[in-house]
This record gives structure tokens, C-alpha cells and sequence, in this order.
């Protein structure tokens, strides 16, 4: 806490300037001792201040939420709670590895939406092993029950290390097959949407009016500031990452230098790229225009995109491009073609 | 030089038997070179061999030997390929002597090629000294391998020698008994010349260098010669033996054995056992045994990268420098766009080529499956030649074909012999022998059509054997077979670099196979991919590998990009080796399954 921060006086934003979003993150807040949070926010706004609009999200534990926290972070200034729920089922909960109880979850999430001052988003875990249809309505009914603004549905992703990795090899059967997810999501995707609940990107849903705003800006290639160990942000064309290691982040903080592992330049090819490949995530899509710019450049796009039209993974709506759901399982197929 | 006193022999052995270290000790012990010499003799050749990027081929070694009689004689040890797709190669350099020692190892015993190479020793009426060597192992039952020897190849035990390569054991009196044993080259130096050529290789810097026999007649320096099977006639530039060091000499006489340059600059000018006569004086007959040496086994070569074309194209023609046997010509495939279609003396060679291109000239290639060439009349009378299963005529107009048959000898040990029977049947194969040669050894012998050989015979030997059965095969003309061409279809498009000529009997089964290994390989993707084996138009087997429904990152914010563009990178990467046959991409492995179907 500290190292940040001194890191927040090296931030390369002019003093004064006004955040639209913040977003706390990437670790557990709500492990944070509130007090030690409120007064880092202090630090935060007095030098930048807040727009009266401003979306703060914090992430938490759903066993760290208790009433305390919550006041103390509605009085600190947190507007938004996400809180990676997973699933509501005990099973799927244990084969995580969760610490909460479906129970918890529940009642933690309850205690949120109670403060009219909160929004409260939702993560869940798709493609758990041992998940199936009937499971997944029954987290999906509950989630309806409690009806958060926002949730995120995630595939189970297994390209990095994790601890399921040993339990894939020992029983790859365990785990849903393509297939199997592909249903999942879809199912996901019919329910909340039946639901009044706007699919706004790959994982994302939200009632009208609720739509992570922080997040957006990501796939709108809008500035976003970072501060942390492994943090990244990105401001135009320049992209940057802080160092990964907790001691060699703090060393150069203490150091009086910024923690940068790298900063690159976007070359206008992959500010393209990524412009299309973001923009894509999201249901609004992209600019016909921009999405032909893309065509021209990357030539495999084109033919792939061709595909996807021809498949009905892609619709052309006025005069944005737009993927499907059944467009977006398949995203990384068109995406390949623009790296 | 007195013909007398001349002595042209051959070292003949499996592979790993101890050819190479017998010879170094032969040539230590004529005092020809030294220890360190020989040492400093193999490295120049090395150096020499990465410096213009040739091989160096086989050397005709002559040797002064000054025997326990008294006399003086020059032993002529002339090498032969060990490899079992040069059988004629080896044939010509046999009939380049009189005698052959036939090495064989003492705690292995009889293998196939040993055998293969004795009959061709005998073909030949050579003189066959039996050596058993490797007695110095403690493992070593010479007295049981001479039985062996005896038995399988008809050469008295007795007669056989006890040599130790390694430890020169034996060596000596070995040496006593080529003298005494081998017979003298006979032939009159007035005679009109004849002389074989057993060997030629390319030298970028003189041309093509030939090793010759003299048979009849004086060959010598300036003389114009003419090759009796393609009548064409070059000047001698330099005549001479190998000392060990190539050494000029002015004329060789009958029985002498040495080196030619003439004025000859492609390899392709010679052949392998071709005569060489006096283009003004000619003989009357070429010397017996020449063959026209041709391709059997035929594969499509094709750069991975199209942009690689041009670079395959000068490799090989790099490589048909050094190596006149191959042959390559310019073919495309829908599939696999621009490559040649290769043709090689076997799957061996085959391997060997392929490697060096790899290796050599670092280039990536996709081999199709190897196919032979068959003979086929059509129903108007005509012959026509098939070496791409692309190009057999449809059914209707075939009246016969006939495929290439061999006959393989293979010697194993006997617990392997139901797997190896049964693998010779499933290949269409007709038992010929079967004979225990030893306890626990067999001799097996079988005609089988190439075309069943060249898929993955050898590797099933192997695994069936866990090794131990040896393999040798010979070539022995054609016969004619229900045979019909297997198309696979990927989406109803015929993948023109995936057919295959198969029996009739065979073609369900192989369908089948092949379809159900392809479904294995081909990744799901946008669509559904129908792949299918059809005979003409009658569809055989039929499997479909369902579309691809999810390729999705999830969590996609701030941080991860730059991660999800590495693995999209990585995933495109993985698709490079794609090849395209409509809109369904396929892998390279897909044009190897049909060597990897298991029958």
C-alpha cells in the first residue's frame, strides 16, 4: 500500500485531472484493512479528483463482505461492488476450490444490493467440471433471484497455469467438451437475456443502464491509468505494464522510479487490430469503415470474415459489423487472422 | 604388373558387423596408412565433403601386400553400398572381383543382408571367404555362426575364418588366405578394352569421376573411350589408383582396378555397370549384367512455403548431381500446389533424400505417400506407364495393371515369426521358404508387391520384431492384380495428393482406415468437414469431423491483451502448416496418414 502510493506521485497524468472510473482490482480490496483503502483514496482523489458521475468499483471476497466494510467503503467512496461468486452450487464451489459457501455468496450479495448506494456485479464460472445444464440453471436461477446489475460469465480457461491442470490429466472426462460449453454459454446467454439482461460484451451482461463502464473502456481503447504490481495501462497508442514481482515492484518504487516492465508503441497495423479485435467483443461491434480498413490490411481477416457472414457468426447492422453469440465462441478464429 | 599377382576383393556384411573397422585394419596392416594417417586421411574428406558439400563416395582401395610366400601382390579392396535399395549397385561392384569376404558377426550370426549379398556374391561366381568376426566378445559363438554359415549359405564351416577387427586377431592370416583363396583376374591385354564402370560420383572441380575394372585390354591415358550402352564416347584425361591417395598413372591393365576422369560433366553420362570399350577399336559384346537402373518407388516432394519453390527446385537438382539414380519432375497438386514428383530406388533412399533436403538445404517439405510404378494396358491396346496414382486411367478403360512384385528375405528370431507371417500375409504376400537356420533363428522368405512394402513395412517389421529381423529385397518383374485407385474426398473435392493405388480386396479396409485417421488429424473447424473413400464413384467409408462450436477468450480487459494477442499468435502459428483443399484446411499429417494406417 504504501509503494503505491509513492507510485501514484510518479502517474504520468497531469495533477487535477478528473477520473471518470476507477476501478480496484486485481487482488482482494477487501482484504485491505478499510482504513488503509480510505486513506489511499484520499491520496487518489485529492490529486485527481473524482467526476461526480465517477463508477468506483471495488473487488471482494464474498466472506469478506460484512456490514462494516460496505459502510466503510460507501463512506471512502465505493459506488460498485464486483464480487467473483463462481457458482451457487456447493460442488462446483469445492471442486474451485472456494473458500465461501453458496450460502455466503448469497447472503453477501443481498447485503450489497440492500445499500441503494452500491451496484453490485457478479463473476461466473462456466465449463466448471461436473457442471452441467441442470446445475447451471439452478446458479442461473438463483443469480435471477438475487438479480445483481451486472454479471460476468467466464468459459474455464485452462491456457494458463492452474490448479485444475493436474485434475485435467488425471481426468480429462471431468471436464465439458466444446461442445458442452459452447451450450452453456448459449443457455447463459438465452436466460439473462429472457431475463431483461443485456449480453454488452463476450462475458458481460447487464440490466439497461448498468454496463461496466470501466471495462468499456478497454474495448474502446480509451485511457486507462494503472497503478500495482503486474498492472498495465494504456493511454493513445502507448501501452505499458508494471513489473510482475512484488519485491522488484517495491524496489523500484522505494528507488524513486516508475516500476515499468515494458511500454511499447502501437504501431497504426495494431492499433487497427486491436481497435477491431476489441471492438468485436462488444454487441454494439464495430464501424463497417473500420472493419473494411481491417479487411484490407490483414487479408486473411477478409476471407475469414467472409466465413462469418456466410455462417451467420457476423451480421452487418446499419453500418457496424457485429458478432453473434455463436460468433463470439468462435471469436479467435477471425482474430487469428488479425495478429 | 603382373596379373598374377593381383587380387580384387569386396567386404560384404550387415550393417554394423564390422566392415569398416576390418577394412581400417587391412589397410593398417598393408602398411598403406598409418594409424595417424588414416586418422588425418578420413578428416580431410570430411573437410572436404563439408567444403563443397558433396559425398564421398566409396573408394576402390589398392594395396601392396608382401605375402608370407615371398611375393609381392596388390589387393584391390573395392566397397560396396550398404544399403538395401542399391542391391544393383552392390551387384556391379561384386562383379568388379574375384572374391569376397563375407564378415559376420559372432554374437549375431546370419542376417538378412549377409545373405542377400552372398547370393549376389555367388550370382557372380566369386570366391566367398567366410569370416566370422567379434570373436573377442565374450558373447561370441563362432562355432555356432560358422554352422549357420554353412547351412544358409552353403559355405563349408570350416572354412570360415576367426578374426577379431578390433583386435587385429586373425587379420594376418586372413590377408594369407585372400592370396591363396581369391583366384587371379584372367583376361589378355591385347584383347579389345573392356572395362566396367562400378561406381561414379561428381566432383565440382573435374567433372565426373569414375571407378573402373579392367576386364580385357589396356585402358591408358588420352585414350578416347565409349560407353557401350549409350554409345557415347569421351577423352581420357587421367587414369590412376587409389594408394590410398589417388595417384595418376598411365595405363591400366586387365585385372587392375582405379579412377577415371574423362571429359565427362554430368553424372548422368554414366552408368553403373556399363562397359567401357576403345571408341576406334570397340569389343564385339559389352561385359554381362547391365541394367538400365530405374526408379521404383515414386513420391510427391512439396515446399511447405509455395515461396519455397524455387529453392526445392535447385536443391534437388544440387542433389541429382551427386546422385544420378534419383530423378524428379516438375508436378502440382491442387492440394499442395507446385512440387516434383520424385522417383528413388527404394523407401530407403527415398528417406535418404528427403533428409537431405531437409537437413542440407534446410528446407521444409510435405512428402506424399510413395507409390510404384504400374503397368497398365488399356482397353484399346495401349501400355501405359502410372507412377501417380492420379493419373491411373478410369476403370472402364483399364483392361490389366500389374504392379512391381519382390522377393524380401528376412531372418528373425523365432518368437517373432507368427507377427512377421502374418504382417507378409496382410500384405498380400506369398510364402516362398521358411527354415530354421539355427535354434531360435529363421529364414523367411516371401514375394510381396513393392507397393505394400513401401507404405510402413519396415517400420512394422521392426516394431513386430522389436528389432531383430533383418530385411533385404530384390526386385523380380511384375504381376498382374485386381487393383483400383482409393480416392479421398474432403468435402466432396477430391484430394488429388491423397489417392492410392490399392488392391481390390484391400480397398475397404484401407478406406477405412485411412478415412478414420484422417477424421484423427484434420481439426475442426468453421465447418463441418465430410471426408470420404471412394472406388470410382462408390463411396466406401464416410466419416465427419463436426464443426468447430467454441474458440473464445473469455476474459478479455486492460492487461490481458497483449497475453491473448501471443496466444492468438500461437494459435495461428499452429495453422501455418495448414494446407487448403476448398475452404477446409488440412494438415500436413493428413498427406502422411496413408503411410500410417495401420492395417
Amino acid at each position: 500500500m504504501k509503494a503505491l502510493e509513492t507510485e501514484l506521485r510518479m502517474i504520468d497524468l497531469p495533477a487535477g485531472s478528473t477520473l471518470e472510473t476507477l476501478y480496484l482490482g486485481g487482488g482482494t480490496p477487501s482484504q485491505v484493512p478499510s482504513g488503509r483503502l480510505a486513506g489511499f483514496l484520499e491520496r487518489l482523489t485529492s490529486r485527481f479528483p473524482l467526476a461526480s458521475s465517477a463508477e468506483v468499483t471495488a473487488e471482494a471476497n464474498p466472506e469478506d463482505v460484512t456490514p462494516a466494510l460496505l459502510a466503510d467503503w460507501a463512506a471512502a467512496g465505493v459506488n460498485r461492488v464486483s464480487m467473483g461468486v463462481q457458482s451457487f452450487l456447493p460442488l462446483e464451489l469445492e471442486i474451485l476450490d472456494r473458500r465461501h459457501s453458496a450460502e455466503t455468496a448469497e447472503h453477501s450479495a443481498r447485503q450489497v444490493l440492500e445499500d441503494e448506494h452500491f451496484q453490485l456485479s457478479l463473476d461466473l464460472m462456466l465449463a466448471i467440471p461436473r457442471q452441467h445444464r441442470a446445475s447451471l440453471e439452478k446458479s442461473l436461477a438463483k443469480v435471477l433471484e438475487i438479480r445483481p446489475h451486472h454479471l460476468s460469465v467466464y468459459l474455464l480457461e485452462m491456457d494458463k497455469p492452474h490448479r485444475l491442470q493436474a485434475l485435467a490429466r488425471r481426468h480429462p472426462d471431468r471436464f465439458a467438451s466444446d461442445e458442452e460449453a459452447a451450450g452453456l454459454y448459449l443457455l447463459v446467454h438465452e436466460t439473462l437475456c429472457a431475463a431483461g439482461y443485456e449480453h454488452y460484451e463476450i462475458s458481460n451482461f447487464a440490466l439497461p443502464g448498468h454496463r461496466a463502464r470501466h471495462n468499456t473502456r478497454y474495448w474502446l481503447h480509451l485511457a486507462v491509468h494503472a497503478l500495482g504490481v503486474a498492472a498495465h495501462g494504456h493511454d493513445g497508442n502507448r501501452r505499458w505494464a508494471n513489473l510482475e514481482n512484488l519485491d522488484g515492484y517495491v524496489m523500484a518504487v522505494e528507488r524513486g522510479t516508475r516500476p515499468l516492465a515494458w511500454s511499447t508503441v502501437l504501431k497504426p497495423d495494431e492499433l487497427l487490430a486491436e481497435d477491431v479485435l476489441l471492438g468485436l467483443r462488444l454487441a454494439r461491434g464495430v464501424a463497417a469503415a473500420r472493419v473494411a480498413e481491417a479487411a484490407s490490411t490483414f487479408p486473411g481477416f477478409a476471407g475469414r470474415l467472409e466465413e462469418f457472414f456466410d455462417l451467420g457468426l457476423a451480421v452487418q447492422a446499419g453500418d457496424t459489423v457485429q458478432l453473434t453469440p455463436r460468433g463470439w465462441l468462435l471469436s479467435n478464429e477471425l482474430f487469428q487472422q488479425l495478429v | 604388373m603382373n596379373t598374377a599377382k593381383v587380387r580384387n576383393f569386396s567386404i560384404i556384411a550387415h550393417i554394423d558387423h564390422g566392415k569398416s573397422t576390418l577394412a581400417d585394419r587391412i589397410l593398417e596392416l598393408t602398411g598403406a596408412v598409418s594409424a595417424r594417417d588414416m586418422k588425418a586421411q578420413l578428416l580431410d574428406d570430411m573437410d572436404l565433403e563439408r567444403e563443397r558439400g558433396i559425398t564421398i563416395k566409396a573408394h576402390a582401395v589398392s594395396l601392396t601386400y608382401r605375402a608370407r610366400d615371398g611375393e609381392t601382390y596388390t589387393l584391390n579392396l573395392i566397397d560396396t553400398p550398404g544399403h538395401v535399395d542399391f542391391s544393383y549397385e552392390v551387384s556391379r561392384s561384386l562383379a568388379a572381383c574375384e572374391g569376397a569376404l563375407l564378415v559376420v558377426d559372432a554374437t549375431q550370426g546370419v542376417e538378412a543382408q549377409t545373405l542377400a549379398n552372398a547370393y549376389v556374391a555367388l550370382e557372380n561366381d566369386l570366391e566367398i571367404i567366410p569370416v566370422i568376426n567379434k570373436i573377442d566378445l565374450p558373447s561370441a559363438d563362432p562355432e555356432r555362426v560358422a554352422e549357420q554359415i554353412e547351412q544358409v549359405v552353403g559355405l563349408p564351416a570350416e572354412e570360415a575364418l576367426l578374426v577379431s577387427a578390433k583386435t587385429g586377431e586373425g587379420v594376418p592370416e586372413l590377408l594369407e588366405a585372400l592370396v591363396a583363396r581369391v583366384p587371379a583376374p584372367a583376361g589378355g591385354d591385347d584383347a579389345p578394352l573392356r572395362a566396367m564402370l562400378f561406381d561414379a560420383w561428381y566432383d565440382p572441380y573435374r567433372g565426373v569421376c569414375c571407378l573402373i575394372r579392367v576386364k580385357e585390354g589396356t585402358i591408358r591415358r588420352k585414350q578416347r573411350i565409349r560407353f557401350m550402352s549409350t554409345g557415347t564416347a569421351f577423352e581420357i584425361e587421367e587414369l590412376g589408383r587409389f594408394a590410398p591417395k589417388p595417384t595418376p598413372t598411365d595405363e591400366l591393365r586387365p585385372g587392375a582396378v582405379g579412377y577415371m576422369f574423362a571429359t565427362i560433366k554430368e553424372l548422368d553420362q554414366t552408368r553403373v555397370g556399363d562397359t567401357i570399350t576403345d571408341d576406334r577399336r570397340p569389343a564385339q559384346a559389352a561385359l554381362p549384367g547391365f541394367k538400365e537402373i530405374k526408379p521404383v518407388v515414386f513420391a510427391g516432394l512439396y515446399p511447405v512455403d509455395s515461396g519455397d519453390y524455387q529453392d526445392l527446385r535447385d536443391a534437388l537438382d544440387k542433389l541429382r548431381l551427386n546422385d544420378a539414380s534419383f530423378t524428379f519432375e516438375p508436378d502440382t497438386s491442387q492440394a499442395l500446389g507446385f512440387g516434383f514428383r520424385c522417383g528413388y530406388l527404394g523407401l530407403l533412399h527415398m528417406e535418404i533424400v528427403q533428409q537431405r533436403l531437409e537437413r542440407e538445404f534446410g528446407l521444409d517439405l510435405i512428402t506424399t505417400a510413395p507409390s510404384v510404378r504400374y503397368r497398365v494396358v488399356t482397353t484399346s491396346g495401349e501400355e501405359v506407364w502410372v507412377e501417380n496414382p492420379k493419373d491411373l486411367p478410369e476403370a472402364g478403360r483399364i483392361e490389366t495393371v500389374a504392379e512391381p512384385m519382390i522377393d524380401a528375405t528376412i531372418l528373425t528370431h523365432d518368437d517373432a515369426v507368427g507377427a512377421i507371417l502374418k504382417l507378409c500375409e496382410d500384405r498380400r504376400g506369398v510364402q516362398k521358404r521358411l527354415e530354421y537356420v539355427g535354434p531360435q533363428r529363421v529364414l523367411i522368405e516371401y514375394r510381396l508387391p513393392l507397393a505394400d512394402v513401401v507404405l510402413d513395412f519396415y517400420d512394422r517389421l521392426k516394431s513386430v520384431s522389436r528389432g531383430y529381423a533383418s530385411f533385404d529385397y530384390q526386385l523380380v518383374g511384375y504381376e498382374e492384380g485386381n487393383l483400383v485407385k482409393l480416392d479421398v474426398l474432403v468435402n466432396g473435392e477430391p484430394v488429388d495428393a491423397l489417392s492410392v493405388i490399392v488392391h481390390h480386396e484391400n480397398a475397404y479396409r484401407r478406406g477405412q482406415a485411412l478415412v478414420s485417421k484422417m477424421k484423427e488429424v484434420i481439426p475442426r473447424q468453421l465447418y463441418e468437414v465430410v471426408i470420404q473413400a471412394a472406388v470410382g464413384r462408390r463411396v466406401i467409408s464416410r466419416a465427419v469431423v463436426k464443426a468447430l462450436r467454441k474458440n473464445v477468450l473469455a476474459k478479455c480487459y486492460g492487461g490481458d491483451v497483449t497475453r491473448k494477442k501471443k496466444l492468438l499468435e500461437k494459435q495461428k502459428e499452429g495453422k501455418k502448416r495448414l494446407k487448403r483443399v476448398g475452404r477446409v484446411e488440412v494438415p500436413q499429417e493428413a498427406f502422411l496418414a496413408v503411410l500410417k494406417v495401420e492395417d
